[in-house]
């Protein structure tokens, strides 16, 4: 039971530990996914950008070498144009870096032909992630480019101020052309390395991802397999937790039916022996023969008075609660005799009293019904063939508890009757009693935590011994 | 008419036992009853004077102290066929428990279950009829 107890304290958190795990689990699940398709979108909006940035790169190099040779504006005019592409990135680049997010950079993005629903991405991941390794990787090769692209500029601006002064000499156009093949190389090697770094950084974190997804799916599962297979044990043990109280409930049942039987037959004993001494008076024409029949009549009516009494203690001594109280042994013992004082022969017993203990904090119900049973069987089962009879009542305080001692010289107890008399209806002579009294006082004394211990001698006497604990309820 | 039978009347209840003594006495005439107090006095009674007081008939109560009626008719359908001859159990309680109800029916060795106060115009039939069949 204690075992079960600990347990039942333990699982409690235990469901909220993983109930918690799954909420957490499936929150993290829908961030990391929410943020790595963010990230990933981002980086294919930056390779799309790049394609941009590298196709205009490669026109502006086609119209600038045509117009190095032919001298035709409009090559002028597209060059120009398509040069403002990676020189819108570089813009970009340079006011995220210095500034962060501002409408010159959006609009460097989009002169880098960019869709404008990409934006927010890709500003997003610049801003905050522009030291992790490999998009640093990927910013320092859109910065060589732009380098480069800065020079290209510079050649074209050399190049055009040539035509517009006619001095562009042979020898001028090929030097310029190896420079712009030159810059065109490295371009393509820096454009190149930056889609790599980009595709590499994907498919890492695509990696990344799918191992994430796998690890928290695998909790989530796991928690809810675990929380099921505890509430499945906690429902099995509620169910045998169920069966067991049904058991003893049943069991409580036939010992109540038993009870009631039991106390029909000795609440009809009476009635039926009256009826019978009805009978017999009716038959019966001496007048003093007639008395004595009362006589028994009231006897029958006092036993059952009596029964009914026992069996209202029975009940009490079960339900009521234990009230700890100062209670006078004095008091409880003169009530005691004073209310047995009608049964037979008891004005003929010498009462003693030694009471060296009298106000103690116990249960005062409890102990009215010990005393008043001790005494009344002390009173019932005195010898009458006896000169002298007597009971004689102490109470002292020993070995840390509070005795007390009632001592007879009745008819005492046989031995072989000593291990039954605390038993429910056991009687040696169901005359004199119900066979509760001694039951009862039992499980009062239990009640009170107390004991209760007996020695008596047949033909001799009989002295019983309570005691009662002092520090009652630790 | 006259019993020529005796009776033992087993049954610890004092007023009980006064009440069956002169119901007896005064509707069938049967004067001694023999008294036993608990089933293991009834016993020895038996065995001490039963073969002296043939044909015999037993009251046995159920609820008494020492030894009970259910313990005493175990005890009795012990004894030899020769030694119950002639003897008529009748069980005499005021029980309302089904149960022991059945079980002192099924007990062969009771002849009839009455139930307290003592019916002594029904006992008295039975027992006309019975003679009178025999």
């Amino acid at each position: 039971m204690h075992k079960l107890n600990v347990f039942k304290k333990i699982r409690f958190p235990n469901v909220f530990v993983l109930i918690l795990i799954v909420f957490i689990s499936c929150a993290l699940l829908i961030c990391i996914n929410f943020f790595t398709i963010k990230i990933l979108s981002a980086n294919r909006a930056y390779v799309n950008g790049e394609s941009h940035y590298s196709k205009a790169q490669k026109d502006a190099s086609r119209h600038l070498i045509s117009y190095l040779y032919t001298a035709d504006p409009n090559q002028w005019k597209l060059y120009t144009e398509e040069l403002k592409v990676p020189q819108g990135d570089g813009i970009a680049r340079k006011t995220l870096l210095k500034a962060g997010d501002n409408e010159i950079a959006r609009q460097g993005f989009l002169a880098g032909r960019n869709h404008k629903d990409d934006l927010d991405d890709v500003i997003w991941l610049f801003v905050h992630f522009k030291n992790v390794s490999f998009l640093a990787k990927a910013i320092h090769e859109w910065e060589q480019g732009d380098l480069l692209i800065d020079q290209f500029f510079i050649i074209g601006t050399q190049i055009h101020a040539k035509i517009q002064h006619k001095a562009l000499s042979e020898s001028d156009q090929k030097n310029f052309l190896s420079r712009i093949n030159k810059i065109s190389g490295q371009l393509n090697i820096n454009e190149r390395n930056f889609s790599n770094t980009l595709g590499e950084g994907t498919r890492k974190i695509k990696n990344l991802l799918i191992i994430m997804n796998i690890f928290f799916i695998l909790m989530i599962v796991l928690s809810v397999c675990s929380y099921y297979s505890i509430m499945v044990k906690r429902l099995t043990i509620s169910k045998k937790e169920t069966e067991v109280k049904n058991e003893n409930l049943l069991l409580a049942n036939h010992e109540l039916d038993r009870f009631v039987y039991s106390a029909s037959h000795d609440l009809r004993s009476p009635i039926t022996s009256l009826k019978g001494l009805i009978k017999i008076t009716q038959l019966e024409d001496d007048i003093s023969q007639i008395k004595d029949y009362l006589e028994l009549m009231h006897k029958s009516l006092v036993k059952q008075d009596q029964f009914i009494s026992d069996i209202i203690d029975y009940s009490k001594n079960k339900r009521k609660q234990i009230v700890m109280e100062p209670v006078s042994l004095k008091e409880l013992f003169e009530e005691s005799i004073s209310q047995l004082m009608h049964i037979e022969n008891a004005t003929k017993i010498t009462f003693t009293k030694e009471l060296l203990v009298d106000q103690i904090e116990s249960d005062g119900l409890r102990l009215r019904i010990i005393i008043s049973n001790l005494l009344s069987n002390a009173i019932k089962y005195a010898d009458n063939s006896k000169q002298e009879m007597f009971i004689s009542i102490k109470t002292y305080f020993d070995e840390n508890a509070h005795k007390i001692e009632v001592t007879d010289n009745g008819i005492g107890i046989k031995d072989e009757f000593k291990d039954n008399i605390f038993e429910m209806y056991f009687g040696t002579n169901k005359n004199k009693g119900s066979g509760l009294g001694l039951y009862i006082v039992k499980e009062a004394v239990e009640n009170i935590k107390g004991e209760i211990s007996v020695s008596s001698q047949s033909t001799i006497g009989s002295k019983f011994i309570v005691t009662i604990p002092t520090a009652y309820g630790i | 008419m006259e019993f020529k039978s005796s009776f033992l009347l087993i049954e610890d209840n004092l007023i009980d036992q006064l009440v069956i003594k002169q119901l007896l006495k005064k509707v069938l005439y049967v004067d001694p009853v023999f008294i036993a107090n608990n089933g293991k006095e009834g016993l020895q009674w038996l065995i001490d004077n039963s073969k002296y007081h043939k044909p015999l008939i037993i009251l046995l109560d159920i609820q008494m102290p020492v030894m009970n009626g259910f313990e005493f008719l175990n005890e009795y359908n012990k004894l030899s066929i020769e030694f119950k001859k002639d003897i008529q159990v009748y069980v005499l309680s005021s029980t309302l428990d089904p149960d022991e109800i059945i079980e002192i029916n099924k007990n062969k060795a009771v002849f009839k279950l009455l139930s307290k106060p003592f019916p002594i115009e029904e006992f008295r039939e039975t027992f006309c009829i019975n003679t009178k069949a025999s």
